[in-house]
């Protein structure tokens, strides 16, 4: 992998006297698969594109460690589909049907990884939608958080917090 | 609280640290995200729902601080006795509102199926306004009045969507004010004019406005309605009932517009100036109005030289008796490119293809020539 990203690299210096804008954009997942994509489809991710401004568009070949090849296609659907103008509920909603909860989750950190604003958005809403209405249990498990609060402390603040606890959903089994 | 949900979060802990190696040791998902994040995943809870998390953890607790949008639906107030679910609702938002006071969020939408005080919901309105809040959404059941003042005193309101209102406007007020205002969307509204305006004339400037959507918003007290909207890229008027007799001009001085669409029962009449338009979508039902009354409108529509029409009129009559004349007049469309017709006559094509010499796609839908 290494060895191909520097070849290129070389490759790329020597015609940077005639740098193609259209040349495709590679990007290597964390797991060192490599996914060419349009130009175009690496100007909705900001992170790649910042990269790729502040070397002038030399360097086409770019490392997201962050994001996993299981990950990366998603991601790129998603900007297609942006870029042609074609997202609709519709698609939205079989998007998200093929994700499971931590897919999400994941998806969730690439995009704000690479700073896709509407994918960030569409997923804030569908994580909104995955906690609403569950119990505080359940949305700590759902996110992995560990409660540093002794017993005392959480019954106190629950108390306080009591005007906001009505109509709670009762928690799901494992929904993945 | 107790053993369970730590064994459930341990055996999670393991799955996630299987599937993915670059998730260091499957820790707490949200800890390596900046606050302003978390905060905006809250933002599109509903606030009741968001107050929740800050039980979560330590760090949860002064999340709330990020939140950027808050969301009151008094659907997600489940209680069975309706007065119990109103009075809780109130105190929620008013508690809510306490809570937030220092403001540092940008949008509040707030959606009531339950009729509550006309006071209670404006008292509402105008502390978010005064937080100086980015975005206002109101979506109410039964209508409520209000002046026009509530706000078009927001310097830094960005968007205003609102349903059933029924706003008075002052003719001596100054409009200008809405400065910011980008986004303004209308439903079922009820725009009146005070009966102090003798001219019958209201001019509303908007002068950052980029999108005028309105849906069944009606206009009375007011002969003649001119949009100074200099920046305006996007008009969209819907009109799916008929239920009123007034009838007003609304003139929009738009030399930035984009798209134009317009569609339902053939109501005011709408005057465009515009330097150039790159799409019309105008669809027209069957209403009251006579053939000829229908012609004038399309044919006033029709002399803004956009560059892509699709005319859509579903009326069987029209294509038979239509008024001829009014296609016939109306001058050259110059910068035509794409014209889609649905259930428009042939009888006129002849003349409108004259008249469209860069022409170069023409679409025609269920045509009965």
């Amino acid at each position: 992998m290494a060895e191909e990203v520097s070849s290129q690299m070389n490759s790329l210096s020597i015609s940077e006297t005639n740098p193609s804008s259209s040349a495709t954009i590679s990007l290597v997942s964390g797991d060192d698969i490599v996914f060419k994509v349009e130009p175009t489809i690496a100007k909705e991710m900001e992170t790649v594109q910042s990269f790729i401004d502040e070397t002038d568009g030399k360097i086409t070949t770019i490392p997201l460690p962050n994001i996993s090849s299981h990950d990366l296609p998603y991601v790129i659907e998603y900007c297609e589909k942006s870029i042609a103008g074609k997202i609709t509920k519709e698609f939205e909603a079989e998007f998200v049907k093929k994700l499971n909860n931590e897919e999400v989750k994941e998806l969730f950190l690439a995009a704000n990884y690479l700073n896709i604003k509407k994918l960030l958005d569409f997923l804030s809403q569908v994580i909104a939608d995955r906690i609403a209405n569950k119990s505080v249990e359940y949305v700590r498990r759902y996110f992995g958080i560990e409660n540093d609060f002794t017993p005392e402390e959480e019954a106190k603040l629950r108390e306080e917090l009591a005007w906001t606890f009505t109509g709670v959903d009762p928690d799901d089994e494992d929904e993945n | 609280m107790d053993s369970s949900p730590i064994d459930a979060f341990g055996r999670r802990k393991h799955k996630l640290s299987k599937r993915q190696k670059s998730n260091k040791e499957g820790q707490d998902l949200t800890s390596n995200l900046p606050n302003h994040v978390i905060g905006h995943i809250l933002s599109f809870l509903p606030t009741k729902e968001a107050i929740h998390t800050s039980v979560l953890s330590k760090r949860w607790l002064y999340l709330g601080t990020f939140i950027t949008g808050l969301n009151f639906d008094d659907r997600d107030f489940y209680y069975s006795s309706c007065t119990i679910r109103k009075k809780s609702f109130i105190d929620f938002v008013d508690r809510a509102l306490l809570h937030w006071n220092s403001g540092g969020f940008q949008s509040v939408s707030l959606a009531l199926l339950e009729t509550y005080d006309s006071s209670c919901i404006k008292k509402w309105i105008s502390v978010v306004l005064n937080l100086r809040i980015k975005k206002l959404c109101v979506n109410l059941q039964n209508e409520l009045a209000v002046s026009s003042d509530a706000f078009f005193k927001c310097r830094f309101l960005e968007e205003l969507i609102l349903n059933r209102f029924a706003i008075t406007v002052s003719s001596f007020v100054c409009l200008s004010s809405l400065s910011s205002l980008t986004i303004l969307k209308l439903c079922r509204t009820k725009i009146s004019c005070d009966s102090s305006n003798e001219s019958e004339t209201l001019t509303l400037n908007f002068p950052a406005l980029r999108k005028y959507e309105t849906l069944d918003c009606t206009w009375s007290g007011v002969k003649s309605v001119t949009l100074q909207v200099p920046l305006l890229e996007v008009v969209s008027i819907k009109y799916t009932s008929v239920s009123r007799d007034s009838h007003v001009e609304i003139k929009f001085y738009a030399s930035r517009l984009t798209k134009f669409c317009y569609s339902g029962f053939v109501l005011d009449t709408i005057l465009l100036d515009t330097d150039s338009l790159a799409s019309a979508d105008i669809s027209l039902y069957n209403n009251e109005k006579s053939l000829q009354e229908i012609g004038m409108f399309v044919s006033k529509l029709l002399s803004i030289y956009p560059e892509s029409l699709k005319l859509c009129v579903c009326i069987k009559q029209f294509v038979l008796a239509g008024s001829k004349h009014h296609f016939t007049d109306i001058p050259p469309f110059g910068m035509l490119s794409y014209l889609e017709l649905n259930f428009v006559g042939c009888e006129y094509l002849l003349s409108i293809l004259l008249k469209t010499p860069c022409l170069k796609t023409l679409v025609l839908k269920v045509c009965h020539c």
